[in-house]
């Protein structure tokens, strides 16, 4: 149990989990590729903390879980069998939003996921640790860590952990945050400008017809409609000049 | 900290009132101004009032709607606020030519503008107004600013939850700039010309007769007006 006590290379960590928040902070700020981000993340948890490898998976918007990043080759592969076989630890994490562990995987949790256990045995590791990456009641994703030893992540270790989970879920749901923001933003511009051409072609239709600005609009609509078009779409083509409405039939006659 | 305080103010608020105008309202009680509109933009010639607290800020945001140019119009471009403390200024005249002499006659005499901001996008404008001299101090643009992005929050708010195809609401068409952009087609076929050239032709006389544009605009759609292509 080093980790939780201060050994001689603790100063030199500390200014390191110190760059690494900066680090991921800044990557923050500016607009950034959420992919590099969790693939640095997964870097610094290598580097900071007594694990050998690590690996992150993030829910698609469909709420798929993928692969994202990892720090090795062998844990990207381990992941993608992971979800392949649909067993391990990651899946549990993000399936509870709770911490998943396994101290041994060579002893006794050969049932809990019998597949990737012997995988990740095979592949050298001896203990893993998942975390959620969570903010209040939702998870998007998991991080996962390997140990080539068995036994527990250390205290210290798994809250560090935990803190460089929660950084990466807030960096990954303002940038999910903000481009809806610029999605709906967007809309509101594209129906803004729709407006502007829907009354603009009332005016062309209503002097080439010589309707009231009203009925040009009504005779715009059912042809739409009609042609089960969008209004914005017909308005665009008679301000284009590309489509030339015919005057409406009238179903009553004046002297009716 | 202020944008909590006026996420609070409009939860106290929030009673089925205009949201959009009444952080207006608010930003106008606590920059001491006379009035203040808002507008969304989608570049020039398509700007779309959304509120104003009073009669005087209605027209500033009409005319510059209508005319082009203006702090709002200024603020949208440049996505940075416009603080003009003295509209009686030579370079405020220069600025804006039409702009401001016609604001000049609706009392203003101090005009601030904060753009709307979404990211890189700039999705219009908070104009703020004064009937007496005097700039804004660096707090009071960063307050106005963040009326402005509340007023963001707001609209993305409505935005995501209006249904997609709400283009066939007819009542849509009632507003001032609508009456402007109906003339507009009118006048694309009577000058056998396009959007831009139209708009432009229907301004100019406007400006020329010395009359508001959408009394032009008014006059073209009751048939009492027909433009010619000697004014192309």
């Amino acid at each position: 149990m080093s980790d939780d006590t201060l050994g001689p290379a603790a100063a030199g960590r500390e200014q390191h989990l110190a760059d690494a928040f900066v680090e991921l902070a800044d990557t923050l700020v500016a607009d950034y590729d959420v992919l590099e981000f969790l693939h640095a993340l997964a870097g610094h948890c290598v580097d900071l903390l007594d694990v050998d490898a690590a690996g992150l998976m993030l829910a698609d918007r469909g709420g798929v879980l993928r692969v994202a990043a990892s720090s090795s080759e062998q844990v990207r592969l381990l992941e993608l069998y992971e979800l392949q076989n649909e067993e391990g630890p990651c899946l549990d994490c993000f399936a509870s939003g709770a911490a998943v562990s396994s101290d041994d995987l060579e002893d006794g949790d050969g049932t809990r996921w019998p597949r990737f256990g012997s995988e990740a045995t095979a592949a050298g590791f001896r203990s893993v640790l998942a975390l959620p990456l969570r903010l209040r009641s939702e998870t998007i994703g998991a991080l996962n860590m390997f140990r080539i030893g068995a036994g527990p992540l250390g205290t210290v270790d798994r809250s560090l952990a935990q803190a460089l989970a929660d950084v990466a879920t807030i960096g990954i749901l303002q940038e999910r945050g903000s481009q809806r923001r610029e999605v709906l933003a967007r809309q509101l511009q594209d129906a803004l400008s729709s407006r502007v051409v829907i009354e603009q072609a009332k005016g062309v239709i209503a002097e080439r017809l010589g309707l009231h600005v009203d009925e040009a609009f009504d005779l715009m609509r059912s042809y739409a409609r009609s042609q089960s078009e969008k209004l914005s779409d017909v308005a665009d083509r008679v301000v284009s000049r590309k489509l030339d409405l015919k005057a409406p039939r009238r179903t009553k006659s004046p002297r009716a | 900290m202020r944008e909590h305080r006026v996420r609070d103010l409009m939860h106290a608020a929030g009673t089925g009132e205009d949201p959009v105008l009444q952080l207006c309202t608010m930003a106008v009680d606590s920059l001491f101004v006379s009035g203040a509109g808002l507008s969304v933009s989608n570049g020039p010639g398509e700007h779309r009032k959304v509120a104003a607290t009073d009669d005087v800020s209605d027209r500033i945001e009409d005319l510059q709607v209508l005319l082009g140019q203006g702090p709002c119009v200024d603020a949208v471009r440049s996505g940075a606020p416009v603080v003009v403390a003295d509209m009686d200024r030579p370079d405020v005249g220069e600025r804006w030519p039409i702009f401001t002499p016609a604001a000049v006659a609706l009392g203003v005499r101090a005009s601030f503008a904060v753009p709307l901001l979404v990211g890189e996008l700039r999705l219009g404008a908070l104009d703020l107004y004064r009937g007496s001299t005097g700039g804004l101090v660096d707090e009071q643009v960063e307050e106005a600013q963040d009326y402005a992005s509340a007023a963001v929050n707001v609209l993305l708010e409505i935005q995501a939850a209006s249904p997609a195809g709400d283009e066939d609401d007819v009542t849509l068409g009632r507003s001032g700039s609508s009456v402007v952009y109906q003339a507009t087609g009118m006048v694309m076929v009577q000058l056998d010309t396009g959007a831009e050239a139209a708009f432009a032709a229907l301004r100019a006389r406007a400006y020329r007769d010395g009359r508001p544009l959408q009394e032009v605009a008014r006059d073209v759609l009751e048939r009492r007006l027909r433009l010619t292509a000697a004014e192309r």
